[in-house]
């Protein structure tokens, strides 16, 4: 009977793992698409409400739409709410009869992928609105990486790595030791096993609420007012499934740590099947971070979330691993320590070693694939978190040797040469400490890097750029095609009307009736490609006002040139554009 | 037996410690979870824009009527330094005009004031009557990439009893200067739809007059609205300038009249709001500025 009640939890653990291994995975960042009014627009009468229409639902409680006059006055009667025809547009009403001027929209709005978005445009009312006013842009937290959100990300991952990894350890690698070795007990790895899954349990609702505080703009202690946010974005979801996944778990790890009995070599079905059961909800575990971040979103996506995947558990299995090692040494009574450690090291030496290979080899691939161009890894920050992670990694695979070629080979010797052994596990204890310490901080490497946005793909045409301008107003004259091209930008103020103008001259003379027009691309986020058609305002200039630069940052700004006469051309410069 | 002793220390120590954190966070939740409203975000303060305004303005209190007033100014940037560089040539979207109505629409002051050292502006002007007037500031920067061209507006009160006049009703002849005006008869104007207005003018003696350009057009069509007092204009152009009048990126030019022929006036109009509105046409007429006043009523 009671057998029967064991392996039917433990069965039920298994369903759920297996039914939660795949939570729901998230879009891009979030794009304006279209503004009513539009940006820069002078109207006759004064607008009811703001509409703003993204290219994905974005949620309007985590949403600001600010509407001020040129004083600063606020002009927003209400809350901003989904529009019922649309799930995609947020609206916002306005105080009605606005007086004739014009008018700062300023908003920010939250991805599904949980990066916040903002941007700013200008209209006005008219039909006599004035010059337009040089406005102000507020600037409000939107980042994903402030140190609160950082060091709450830090600490849910590492102690879900390490439950996991000393699950792993205490299940697969350890728990032989107690037929091996007289006088070792696993008791203290089980307690760091649930000492670490209580933490992380903890951990993971903690960092949601800090998230969803940064992200409602609200104290991480207005817990009234963030829980009921927690489930709002695909990426709050995401949490909570991280949350639900890694309670299966802890469950599971707990039925399947109950029911070992580690003095017997067979383990029983219940056993075997709680064990599977709380393996399959670590896999789940693993892949949630992946699937809710930047992974998902990378083409090949199956490719970069196994990558992912394989790179999270494989840094669990290793950390894990190590806590467990220097929790062994701590532990096992001072006579059994060599002859323990003797036979523990060998074994686990192996599964590290195979461990870090992974870690390397699937970062790099990720790296890979996420790397539009080389000089992206120290040209944005993304890059160079990676590279300070991939240095962390080496130093971590230093000390590392150093147990492999030292620590090991006398561990082993130590066992005909007894006085061999305790020098040998002094030096353990010291480089695995170290190793804790380094792979602790790579996963707060990683904790910031996936904080961060990749470089899109648009990156790599900064190396095709035949000049790099701004930030500022921009008079730059290129030669190229056989054509003397001035580009001028002004203001060339970031998510702010901009006027665009190409003067295009061939031995001194204006080039009159070309087709021009003009891409826009932002290179640090990814964002689709604008696209506007300039018109011929003087001999030769082709110009076009459009609030196009909507971001701060890097733009590439692509003339694609038709001469009514000649070959077509493209002529590529990078602006830096400030805000 | 030892080992059992350390083991049960560490398990009693992990229970205290679970029971120390699970009492914190229930204290936490406590205090803060009841006091939460889950009401909308806080839009951020948005300081003050930097503005275009209209600097050293005189006169700074009121005037006299039938007396020469100097008006002056300076058009200041948001940089707060004064507008130095302005269109210039023949056309008419040059300079800067200035235009002064009473706030009854009763009279019209039409003048391009000369830039001055520092960007200062200055005109001499006798107000006709007592009351209320407007004074709209019609600026053409040379600004590389900026705007094209705005309005600044001010008023400037004339000493006196103001007797507000009602504007006349639409009527077809008007005389003006010995000047015969007709307008032919139209279907009703509506707000943002194009329509041509024909306009004939006869001399004194029934001659058919040649229009001459006058800032870059043979006639200027200035239209003000009915109490908001918004203001619309559009140019006559020569034949052989048809698109005199329209400046790139400036909405209210999109439209522009012709005259193919002596004594003929077609006006393009494309009002933006419905209302009452009163139309100033200006020409040169025999050496002077004739102004022939209409007023429209504009549909929706």
């Amino acid at each position: 009977m009671r057998g029967r009640t064991r392996t039917a939890l433990a069965l039920a653990a298994t369903a759920m793992a297996a039914g939660l291994a795949l939570p729901a995975t998230a879009g891009a960042h979030a794009y304006l698409v279209k503004t009513v009014p539009a940006a820069s627009v002078v109207l006759n009468a004064p607008p009811p409400n703001i509409q703003l229409t993204y290219d994905e639902a974005v949620e309007p409680r985590f949403a600001i739409i600010s509407v001020t006059d040129a004083d600063g006055h606020q002009e927003t009667t209400g809350p901003v709410h989904r529009s019922p025809a649309d799930p995609d547009t947020l609206v916002v009403p306005l105080r009605p009869n606005l007086s004739e001027g014009w008018y700062l929209i300023y908003w920010r709005a939250i991805s599904v992928d949980g990066h916040p978005v903002n941007g700013a445009f200008t209209y006005a009312v008219g039909p006599n609105p004035g010059p337009a006013p040089q406005f102000q842009v507020p600037s409000i937290s939107a980042t994903a990486t402030t140190p609160g959100l950082l060091i709450t990300r830090w600490a849910m991952f590492v102690f879900v790595m390490v439950a996991i990894g000393l699950f792993v350890l205490r299940m697969l690698i350890a728990r032989s030791l107690v037929r091996t070795v007289d006088g070792v007990s696993l008791k203290p790895l089980t307690i760091g096993i649930g000492l670490a899954a209580a933490l992380g349990l903890i951990a993971i609702p903690v960092y949601l609420d800090f998230s969803t505080a940064n992200d409602s703009l609200r104290s991480v202690f207005d817990l009234g007012a963030l829980v009921p946010l927690y489930r709002v974005t695909a990426f709050g979801r995401a949490i909570v499934d991280l949350e639900l996944c890694f309670a299966l778990f802890s469950l599971a790890a707990a039925v399947a740590l109950w029911l070992d009995r580690p003095d017997r070599e067979r383990r029983s079905v219940a056993e075997l099947v709680a064990s599977v059961g709380a393996l399959l909800a670590a896999a789940a575990v693993l892949i949630v971070p992946g699937a809710a971040g930047h992974a998902a979103q990378t083409s090949p996506r199956g490719l970069t979330l196994l990558f992912d995947w394989l790179h999270l558990a494989s840094g669990s299995v290793w950390l894990g691993g190590l806590v467990g090692l220097l929790v062994l040494w701590w532990t096992v009574p001072f006579q059994t320590r060599v002859p323990a450690l003797s036979a523990f090291v060998p074994r686990f030496s192996n599964v590290a070693l195979g461990s870090v290979v992974v870690v390397g080899a699937t970062g790099i691939g990720e790296a890979i694939v996420h790397m539009p161009a080389v000089n992206a890894l120290w040209e944005t920050g993304y890059g160079e978190a990676i590279l300070v992670k991939a240095g962390l990694l080496g130093v971590a695979m230093l000390i590392a040797s150093g147990n492999l070629l030292r620590s090991r080979p006398r561990l082993i010797a130590a066992q005909r040469q007894p006085e061999l052994g305790e020098p040998a596990a002094r030096l353990l204890r010291g480089l695995v400490s170290g190793e804790v310490a380094v792979v602790i901080a790579i996963v707060f490497a990683a904790a910031v890097l996936s904080s961060l946005a990749p470089p899109p793909p648009a990156f790599a045409l900064e190396n095709s750029a035949l000049a790099k301008v701004g930030p500022g107003r921009v008079v730059e004259t290129i030669t190229h095609a056989g054509y003397q091209l001035q580009v001028l930008v002004s203001p060339n103020k970031a998510a702010a009307p901009d006027s665009f103008a190409l003067r295009i001259t061939k031995g001194g003379r204006p080039v009159r009736g070309a087709n021009v027009t003009l891409l826009f691309n932002h290179l640090e986020m990814q964002m689709p490609t604008q696209e506007y058609q300039l018109t011929e305002s003087a001999p030769g200039v082709y110009s076009r006002a459009a609030p196009a630069l909507v971001m701060v940052g890097r733009w590439g700004l692509t003339f694609q040139v038709t001469p009514k006469n000649g070959p077509p051309f493209t002529a590529l410069i990078v602006d830096q554009a400030n805000g | 037996m030892k080992l059992r002793e350390k083991e049960k220390l560490v398990i009693k120590r992990t229970q205290r410690f679970t029971w120390a954190l699970a009492a914190t966070l229930a204290a936490i939740a406590l205090l803060t979870g009841c006091g939460g409203a889950g009401s909308g975000l806080t839009v951020p303060t948005v300081a003050p824009a930097k503005v275009y305004t209209l600097g050293g303005f005189t006169p700074s209190s009121s005037v006299a009527p039938g007396h020469p007033v100097t008006v002056s100014f300076t058009v200041l940037l948001p940089s707060g330094k004064p507008l130095t560089q302005y269109k210039t040539g023949t056309g008419p979207h040059t300079g800067v005009h200035l235009i002064i109505v009473r706030d009854d629409l009763a009279y019209i002051i039409h003048q391009h004031p000369p830039v001055g050292p520092n960007g200062l502006l200055r005109q001499t002007v006798t107000f006709p009557a007592p009351g209320p007037y407007k004074v709209l500031v019609d600026v053409y920067p040379n600004i590389p990439g900026g705007q094209a061209n705005f309005q600044l507006f001010r008023s400037i009160d004339v000493t006196g009893n103001y007797k507000p006049q009602p504007l006349p009703a639409y009527k077809a002849n008007l005389t003006i200067d010995g000047y015969h005006f007709d307008m032919a008869a139209h279907s009703a104007v509506h707000a943002i739809q194009a329509q041509f207005l024909n306009v004939e003018v006869r001399g004194p003696h029934g001659e058919k007059p040649t229009f001459v350009p006058w800032f870059g057009a043979l006639a200027h069509a200035i239209f003000f609205r009915q109490g908001s007092l918004d203001y619309f204009h559009t140019h006559i152009c020569a034949p052989n300038a048809p698109n005199c009048g329209v400046l790139p990126g400036v909405a209210s030019s999109r439209i522009s009249g012709t005259s193919t022929e002596p004594g003929k006036l077609t006006i393009g109009v494309l009002l933006p709001v419905p209302g009452t509105w009163r139309l100033f046409l200006q020409m040169k007429l025999g050496g002077r500025i004739v102004t022939a006043p209409y007023t429209l009523e504009v549909k929706s």
